[in-house]
């Protein structure tokens, strides 16, 4: 059985941190050098007592706006930001949905890379016929992991959810994938404490980094070189290997949405991998870098504002903490 | 590449303000613009010029720009 992407919904946390409040703190940042480098001008960032769950169950009703929530027959959430270390979030989201009980749920792990990864095993549960509408969730919120004095980190990532319904159809509409993995890079991109490998540290001692970013253990550390290092090594052999996998060639494919890390980032590898500028999604301005969703909310702009139309081949690509990277090619 | 043409194009690319050129002796940790986000445009600079990459581990010693050419490797430049 064939499958596609039918509904995106995303949803994204009523507080903004702007330039202008990074820079308010950290004076030494300049709002509009920040926006032209990175490509960010704001953020939403969840409050105290909102969690990924609470995000993914907004994006997912706004998602139910437009289709039967009866059909759906699998949940998978993609959360690095659980409520719970047990039980799995997608377990309660399908109670907090009014799901059915027959159905399965479970999590992913993964961070920028989890929304191709999830739209493999939707297409692997569909064609085996384990599930026929799946609920493909993203939710994360890093900004609860990151320390208020790490403006480089503040400045770059922003909360998010986005619910995705992949259904089976008679034409295939997602296409082959190539995935990848090197955990020689987990130190590189990493909240410490926290797991059972080092309890959360009460009291941890702020470090300085030699740009005047602090943290803690207990904090997100991003090693920034190191993963700007992974990704122009891995990217473009990324893209290579998908486009053989799928018989295509770079000019067959009509437009490109890589996970929008970073607009300095991204700029680089386009010129990289010689894609033409016009052919390539660059936006996240008013969101920051959501980490699972930045693909989902890129996807539902290109194909709101006709970016994308109707049978346009999109690959799409995602890579990041674990490292963890993937993509593949969708007919819209 | 001439060691000048390294130092010009750099500066460029770094989108320095705060002191008008480079040479060998500038201190690269001290001026205004030396961030997060300066660092990494060392890196992508040296990747996109000399297709050399920089760790994490060498670009924290580095503290002049003559630091930064003994690190990518003077035979690399014609001077």
């Amino acid at each position: 059985m064939s499958s596609q992407i039918s509904i995106i919904a995303t949803y994204l946390p009523k507080n903004i941190l702007t330039n202008q409040m990074i820079s308010d703190e950290f004076p030494h940042w300049n709002p509009e050098k920040i926006e032209l480098k990175i490509g960010i001008k704001e953020r939403h960032i969840v409050s105290d007592n909102e969690t990924a769950l609470d995000l993914a169950i907004n994006a997912c009703e706004k998602a139910f706006e437009k289709y039967d929530r009866e059909l759906i027959d699998f949940v998978i959430l993609c959360t690095q930001s659980p409520d719970y270390f047990l039980p799995t979030s997608a377990c309660i989201l399908q109670s907090k949905l009014k799901l059915r009980n027959n159905i399965g749920a479970f999590d992913i792990n993964l961070g920028c890379s989890g929304f191709v990864y999830g739209l493999a095993i939707a297409k692997a549960f569909i064609s085996s016929k384990i599930a026929k509408s799946v609920l493909l969730v993203m939710s994360e919120t890093y900004t609860k992991h990151i320390n208020k004095l790490d403006f480089a980190n503040r400045s770059i990532f922003g909360d998010g959810a986005s619910a995705i319904i992949i259904e089976e159809c008679a034409d295939s509409k997602i296409h082959e994938f190539s995935l990848g993995t090197d955990g020689t890079g987990a130190n590189n991109l990493i909240i410490p404490t926290g797991g059972m490998r080092k309890k959360w540290i009460p009291d941890a001692p702020l470090t300085e980094d030699e740009t005047g970013n602090k943290r803690t253990d207990n904090n997100l550390f991003m090693d920034g070189p190191e993963i700007f290092n992974f990704t122009i090594e891995t990217v473009p052999a990324l893209i290579e290997e998908v486009l053989l996998k799928n018989a295509l060639l770079l000019a067959e494919v009509d437009y490109f949405i890589f996970h929008q890390a970073n607009k300095f980032m991204l700029d680089y590898l386009r010129k990289k991998i010689k894609i033409p500028k016009e052919k390539f999604y660059i936006n996240m301005l008013y969101t920051g870098n959501t980490v699972s969703s930045t693909i989902p909310i890129a996807l539902k702009d290109c194909i709101e504002n006709r970016i994308v139309k109707p049978g346009d081949k999109v690959l799409l690509c995602g890579f990041g903490v674990g490292y963890s990277w993937g993509a593949t090619i969708i007919t819209i | 590449m001439k060691k000048s043409d390294f130092l010009n194009e750099l500066h460029e690319f770094l989108e320095i303000e705060s002191v008008e050129s480079f040479n060998v002796n500038t201190n690269l940790i001290n001026l205004d613009e030396y961030d997060s986000l300066a660092i990494m445009s060392i890196v992508a600079f040296i990747d996109e010029k000399f297709s050399s990459k920089l760790t994490s581990n060498q670009l924290a010693g580095i503290v002049t720009i003559k630091d930064l050419i003994e690190l990518v490797g003077n035979e690399k430049f014609e001077d």
